[in-house]
């Protein structure tokens, strides 16, 4: 197996160490406040961002209740940078493919391109990262992210986080089918989240043979790795083991998957990336260049509109796709 | 031993998609065990020639059930030592009626034929494809493990490959062999999988090396193995497909297709949730599936809710679970019973209450009036008090309620407590055994602000609503707790005290009602629902005069239901166990005539502090109006909630909500 | 009647100001503060019920409701009310983050993972060959050791990390009298470098006999402050997690109190008053840390000591072993040696 050095920079907004230089900037529009730190630390520092691709969702922009969501949504109207606008359905990624492939939108494999996955959901990152190293043929990819300060619980209590309402639909990500061999042992890994009603509503749905249940750890607040477990106590009870990868890092997320693949060759390997996003990117990178893996994801009718609080670190990960395709 | 190492909840784990086909046969109890006869046993299963749809709730053991019926799990059964001699595999499975194939494809897999620019006929076409190959691959299996086994040879499948080839649309080449076809079939798998996959980035046409239509490779695989393997002679093919609710209408045609036209060698039982089907249509315009015609159907929770039986079903469930935890089959507990208590122990239940309530003790008689006809309130507890017996002393108020006077309720009391056999003693025995015990005990908690408990196996019974996955789950919830607050009672004493059951139901319903907001669709409209319902039965268990007592189901005219979205609504209602049809139809209530009763999941009744038994009785007549206030609304008016016609002194008679 | 009256609240008065080594008095008794009206904690039930599921789910520890209950008996209401002391208290339990022997040796493999990427991140390998060439010339040239005296924890964190990450006891040195010449580089593995100092004065120690050797570092918990201290002492930092203000217990961005800013000076006002019956010299934990985290094998000091003190007959609710640096180290010894 090959074995590379990975790329992982904290960013300092202010004096915008960390940020580099691309053709396109790729953000998901919201009125979370750290929607826009890496865009508007890109303007302020005047490092060179190209252009900034912007991608609506109808289900946000109808949620805005206030002028000043409705500004601070809007806010990268206001970096000074040229913008493209991109609509869709935010449950439907490929909704957003024709809007894509207008002669203004279109991306070509020369282009440098960073994508800030903060607010985007993780299908739609999921489906982007594909479209840009299969379909665009773009190989070197940086994905921001910036963590949150702290979480809210609605009642106080941790086992009250609550991040989507009413029905949930499990689906596959769109693009990771995975293999559809339907014999052999079929087993889930679950990265876990704070919300226990995903794991069981996708451990009921997929069925597995056996569940491998991944906790993010070390989490971003020493408290998260309890929280996880004990949101998700009847799916950890129910689970033959509990594994840890670090919730920040991508690339050690994509090690474990790896680890755990080596260990079953003969699975059919689902995963469940209900955990971070770094962990989730960590999990894309891993189905890109292993196909016969399925992502699957609980899609909500409602996501809560604030989860969050405030920002904490932003994190820059260099992406190798086209390295990683080769049999890595 | 070590107690600390020696233990864990017997009852965790018990989704039967995770176990192995060992797990399976070690854990099987069969829930049809104990019926009156011409009902569902293993024979009729394996070798009834039409097509079985088996229907229940989540949880209620469809999955165990047709899983039990597989050839994983029927070969591991023949695999162990049977008395003396052995036959092959295939011999006893050839015997036993047929062999199962068991077919599940999740929901996630199921739902990804839809969009992308791809029309719907289109992703019919290609869903028919995936399903044929999908049951191709399974038949394909049991074959490859038959071989393995020797209950086949590998040189008598010669010309099964060759036909299998031309089958599947492949160049046959000498030498090919049963994995060779297997690599054909994942191959034309994967042409769906990666135009799956490549849809979503770009428009694509589906070209298939070869199409399969319905029926193809359904019935042709096996047609095909039953007539090239001499070793399959007189075998046939039981297709065991489970969750069919997960298919979408369109798809349901296509299977239901094949349910209409099953083969002698190849017949179906199908799994799914109770309102399961979408559609009975087929894919002929004029031909349709119906039941007794087509197919037959069960109903798990008509048919194992059966008072002796299904409790005798748990019993066996729960033994099995608890010997299975290394310290209680040392000990050799595995009478749930035991750890739970067989049944509510209401007046020691009640003593108990008045225990905890330092002032108030006489809350409960606070409906008698301050003054009233047979005097002042302090007059009449003075007469009618029982301290040996507070739900006496409820009974007591009752009648004083009813108007009866304190002296001869007092005298009807006495009667009873020494069995002098008088009018009023036969009177006050039956009310009080027959009719009211258990409404008095509620009405007590409420008027002491307090709950009543769930608590024992004979409550969990009712709790689980013939869902055994409910049960399980009070069990684990129960035992989880246990282990905290009471561990030394736990495992030194194998018991589990009442309010730690209480406090384990109690959590489970709410986790429950949650959950309903969930269900596809109509999540919200049957949260509000079931709240108004609940809260509704909840006014009727809090009435002091008792008129309707424990009166928890309700009627409603399902084909008045208007408009359709409602009646959608409460379909899905019915399919996710949130609302219950009771086994028969009956009267609504006494007097009136025959039509559908309903029960809310008992598994609420513990959230809403109401009755989880079956009385029959009264039944809350909902009007159509009446439904969709209780599915648009937040809040409804309960049918109880007027002033009482006691004078103005007297304290409310709903206390406020905790 | 007035009699009666007059002797009933003479007895009642007596009793309060009968024990004054408890600090009771009127005065305090009059002073003892309200639970806020707004944003009330969570009730009791709720606390001890989401305890339970955490010690089964989580810590992997057997804490029964009779334990709890004990440790609650400490909080007998000379602050706030006992039920808001109870509260309090639960509250604070609730986020105490307790690391599981699993959960231990997976900050062991993170730790050296950490290290690794360290020291290749600023390399300019790049192909894989190169990748891997360059980690085993490292490990060559690298030595491992603990962090302070024999029979500290380090020693014990050295053992779990060199079996978790796999390591041959070539890399790990018992002494630094004798460094082979090849080995350029020591690396100190230690739990808990919370203020660095202790961590400074063990380095200091060393520092002659190592020579123009490079230093490092690797800690499963060191706050920003630490890792600056020590890197101006060319001595660098990798720790797994890098404590910040949002770990401590009661100062303004702690992660506990975002929901229920109300109760964070009255929860630091009981931790504080009970904490100097619990362990006198800190009752914030040493040099005020204000933690609340503890590992299988130990609790650290810093953590408030009403979690894990014995002074005073101060009944615990998680272990802490007390590092005795003088003295005799050995239990009662009982009838029969």
């Amino acid at each position: 197996m090959d074995t590379r050095r990975y790329e992982m920079t904290t960013i300092d907004a202010g004096t915008g160490s960390g940020l580099t230089p691309v053709d396109k900037l790729l953000i998901a529009a919201g009125s979370d406040v750290r929607g826009h730190r890496i865009a508007t630390a890109y303007a302020t520092n005047k490092v060179d961002a190209g252009s900034l691709l912007v991608f609506e969702f109808d289900e946000r922009t109808e949620q805005l209740s206030s002028a000043e969501e409705t500004e601070d949504y809007r806010g990268y109207e206001q970096l000074g940078m040229p913008v493209r606008v991109v609509r869709g359905g935010i449950a439907d990624p490929p909704s957003c493919l024709k809007e894509l492939e207008k002669p203004e939108n279109v991306l070509s494999r020369e282009d440098r391109v960073a994508l800030d996955i903060t607010l985007f959901t993780k299908p739609y990152f999921f489906w982007i990262l594909k479209y840009l190293s299969v379909y665009v043929g773009i190989s070197n990819v940086s994905a921001y992210y910036t963590e949150p300060e702290s979480y809210r619980y609605s009642a106080g209590t941790f086992d009250s986080y609550q991040s989507t309402y009413g029905p949930l639909h499990v689906r596959e990500m769109p693009g990771y089918p995975g293999e559809g061999r339907a014999v052999g042992s079929r087993l889930l890994v679950v990265l876990l989240g704070f919300d226990g009603q995903l794991s069981t509503a996708i451990n009921d749905d997929v069925a597995p043979n056996k569940t491998i249940v991944v906790n993010g750890f070390p989490s971003y607040c020493p408290k998260f790795k309890d929280i996880s477990l004990v949101n998700n106590e009847r799916l950890v009870a129910g689970a033959r083991s509990v594994m840890y990868a670090p919730a920040h890092n991508p690339f050690e997320t994509y090690n474990l998957l790896q680890h755990i693949r080596d260990k079953r060759e003969d699975a059919v390997m689902t995963i469940a990336p209900l955990g971070t996003k770094p962990m989730a990117l960590g999990a894309c990178l891993f189905a890109i260049s292993n196909e016969d893996v399925r992502v699957v994801y609980p899609l909500p009718e409602t996501y809560a509109k604030k989860t969050t609080r405030a920002s904490w670190r932003s994190w820059r990960y260099d992406m190798d796709v086209s390295a990683v395709t080769a049999g890595g | 031993m070590n107690s600390a190492h020696s233990y864990k909840n017997p009852f965790s784990s018990y989704n039967a998609n995770l176990m192995t086909p060992r797990e399976i046969l070690d854990f099987w109890c069969n829930p049809f065990f104990g019926l009156r006869s011409g009902e569902v046993n293993e024979h009729h299963v394996f070798n009834h020639k039409d097509p079985i749809v088996f229907q229940g709730g989540r949880g209620t053991g469809k999955t165990m059930f047709l899983r039990y019926f597989s050839y994983e799990v029927q070969a591991e059964r023949f695999e162990r030592p049977q008395g003396s001699g052995r036959c092959s595999v295939l011999d006893s499975l050839r015997h036993q009626g047929a062999i199962g194939i068991y077919v599940r494809l999740d929901g996630a897999v199921v739902r990804d034929f839809q969009g992308r620019g791809v029309s719907e006929d289109m992703w019919d076409k290609i869903f028919c494809q995936y399903f044929e190959l999908d049951v191709c691959q399974k038949y394909l299996e049991v074959l490859e493990a038959l071989l393995a086994n020797g209950s086949i040879e590998e040189g008598g499948t010669g010309e099964f490959v060759k036909g299998a080839f031309g089958l599947l649309g492949e160049r046959w080449k000498t030498g090919s062999r049963v994995a060779d076809v297997v690599k054909v079939v994942r191959r034309r798998i994967s042409e769906i999988t990666n135009f799956r996959a490549d849809a979503s980035f770009r428009r694509l046409e589906f070209s298939p090396t070869k199409a399969f239509a319905s029926q193809d490779l359904t019935y042709g695989m096996p047609e095909l193995m039953l007539k090239s393997i001499p070793e399959l002679d007189q075998v046939r093919f039981l297709l065991l497909v489970d969750e069919y609710e997960n298919f979408s209408a369109s798809q349901q045609q296509i299977l239901n297709t094949l349910l209409k036209f099953p083969k002698t060698f190849a017949t179906f039982r199908i799994g799914m949730r109770l309102e399961g089907f979408h559609t009975f249509e087929t894919i002929s315009p004029e031909e349709f599936i119906k039941r007794g015609r087509d197919y037959s159907g069960v109903v798990f929770e008509d048919v194992i809710i059966k008072d002796r039986g299904y409790r005798e079903f748990l019993s066996r469930v729960a033994a099995k679970r608890l010997l299975a935890v290394p310290l209680f089959e040392e000990k050799g507990w595995s009478d749930i019973t035991a750890f739970l208590g067989k049944k509510e122990d209401l007046e020691a239940e009640a003593k108990e209450l008045l225990k905890c309530q330092r002032k108030g003790r006489h809350r409960h008689f606070e409906p008698i009036p301050t003054h009233g006809p047979a005097g002042g309130r302090e007059e009449v507890i003075g007469q009618i008090e029982c301290r040996a017996n507070p739900l006496f002393e409820m009974l007591n108020v009752l009648w004083v309620l009813r108007r009866k006077s304190p002296e001869d309720t007092r005298q009807a009391m006495e009667d009873y407590i020494n069995k002098r056999s008088t009018g009023a003693g036969a009177k006050y025995k039956t009310d009080y055994v027959d009719k009211y015990k258990l409404s008095l005990m509620f009405l007590m908690a409420s008027l002491h602000q307090r709950d009543k408990l769930y608590y024992s196996f004979n409550t969990f019974c009712f709790l689980s609503s013939g869902i055994v996955g409910n049960f399980i789950e009070l069990c684990r919830r129960s035992f989880q707790l246990a282990e905290f607050e009471e561990r030394h009672n736990l495992l030194e004493d194998g018991r589990i005290a009442p309010r730690i059951q209480h406090a384990a139901a109690r959590e489970f319903g709410s986790a429950e009602l949650e959950m309903v907001s969930r269900i596809r669709e109509y999540g919200s409209a049957l949260y509000r629902f079931t709240k108004n319902m609940g809260n509704s039965f909840r006014s009727y268990h809090r009435d002091f005069r008792i008129r309707y007592p424990e009166t928890n189901q309700f009627t409603v005219e399902m084909s008045a239901i208007s408009p359709e979205k409602y009646t959608k609504a409460f379909r899905a209602a019915i399919r996710w166990s949130v609302v219950q049809r009771k086994p028969r139809l009956q009267g609504a209530s006494p007097g009136k005539g025959k039509g559908d009763v309903y029960t809310l999941n008992r598994v609420f009744a513990p959230v809403f502090q109401i009755s989880p038994r079956t009385r029959g009785g009264y039944s809350v007549q909902l009007s159509v109006e009446q439904l969709r206030d209780y599915m648009d609304k937040e809040e409804v008016e309960s049918p109880l909630r007027k002033p009482s016609r006691a004078k103005p002194s007297t304290p409310s008679l709903f206390p406020p909500e905790k | 009647m007035l009699v009666i009256a007059a002797l009933y609240w003479r007895r009642v008065l007596l009793e309060r100001f009968s024990d004054d080594s408890k600090g009771q008095g009127m005065a305090q008794t009059i002073a003892r503060r309200r639970a806020p009206r707004k944003d009330p904690l969570p009730q009791e039930t709720i606390l001890i019920g989401q305890i339970g599921v955490t010690c089964k789910s989580a810590w992997k520890i057997t804490l029964t409701r009779d334990d709890l209950e004990e440790w609650l008996s400490n909080f007998n209401g000379e602050v706030f009310s006992k039920k808001y002391e109870r509260q309090l208290a639960l509250w604070l339990l609730l986020n105490f983050v307790y690391y599981n022997k699993a959960e231990v040796g997976s900050l062991c493999r993170s730790l050296y993972r950490g290290f690794l990427h360290h020291e290749i991140a600023t390399s300019p390998a790049a192909a894989s060959a190169e990748i891997r060439a360059k980690v085993s010339e490292l490990m060559a040239r690298t030595r491992f050791y603990q962090l302070g005296r024999a029979g500290e924890s380090s020693g014990f964190i050295l053992y779990l990390f060199r079996n978790e990450n796999r390591l041959s006891l070539e890399n790990f040195i018992g002494s630094i009298d004798r460094v082979p010449n090849e080995v350029d580089t020591i690396i100190y593995v230690d739990d808990v470098c919370l203020s660095g100092t202790q961590a400074d004065k063990y380095l200091k120690r060393d520092a002659k006999k190592l020579t123009g050797k490079r230093r490092l570092l690797l800690a499963l918990f060191a706050p920003n402050e630490a890792k600056e201290l020590l890197a101006r002492k060319s001595v660098d930092v990798v720790s797994v997690y890098t404590l910040d203000e949002r770990s401590e217990c009661f100062s303004s961005k702690s992660d506990m109190f975002t929901d229920f800013v109300a109760h964070r000076e009255n929860a630091k006002d009981l931790a504080a008053h009970y904490g100097k019956r619990a362990w006198e010299d800190w009752p914030l934990g040493f040099n005020n840390g204000g933690y609340a985290f503890g590992l299988f094998y130990n609790t650290p000091d810093n953590a408030l000591p009403i979690f894990w003190g014995e002074q005073n007959g101060w009944k615990p609710v998680i272990k802490r072993y007390h590092k005795k640096y003088h003295g005799e180290g050995h239990n009662e010894l009982g009838a029969f040696v």
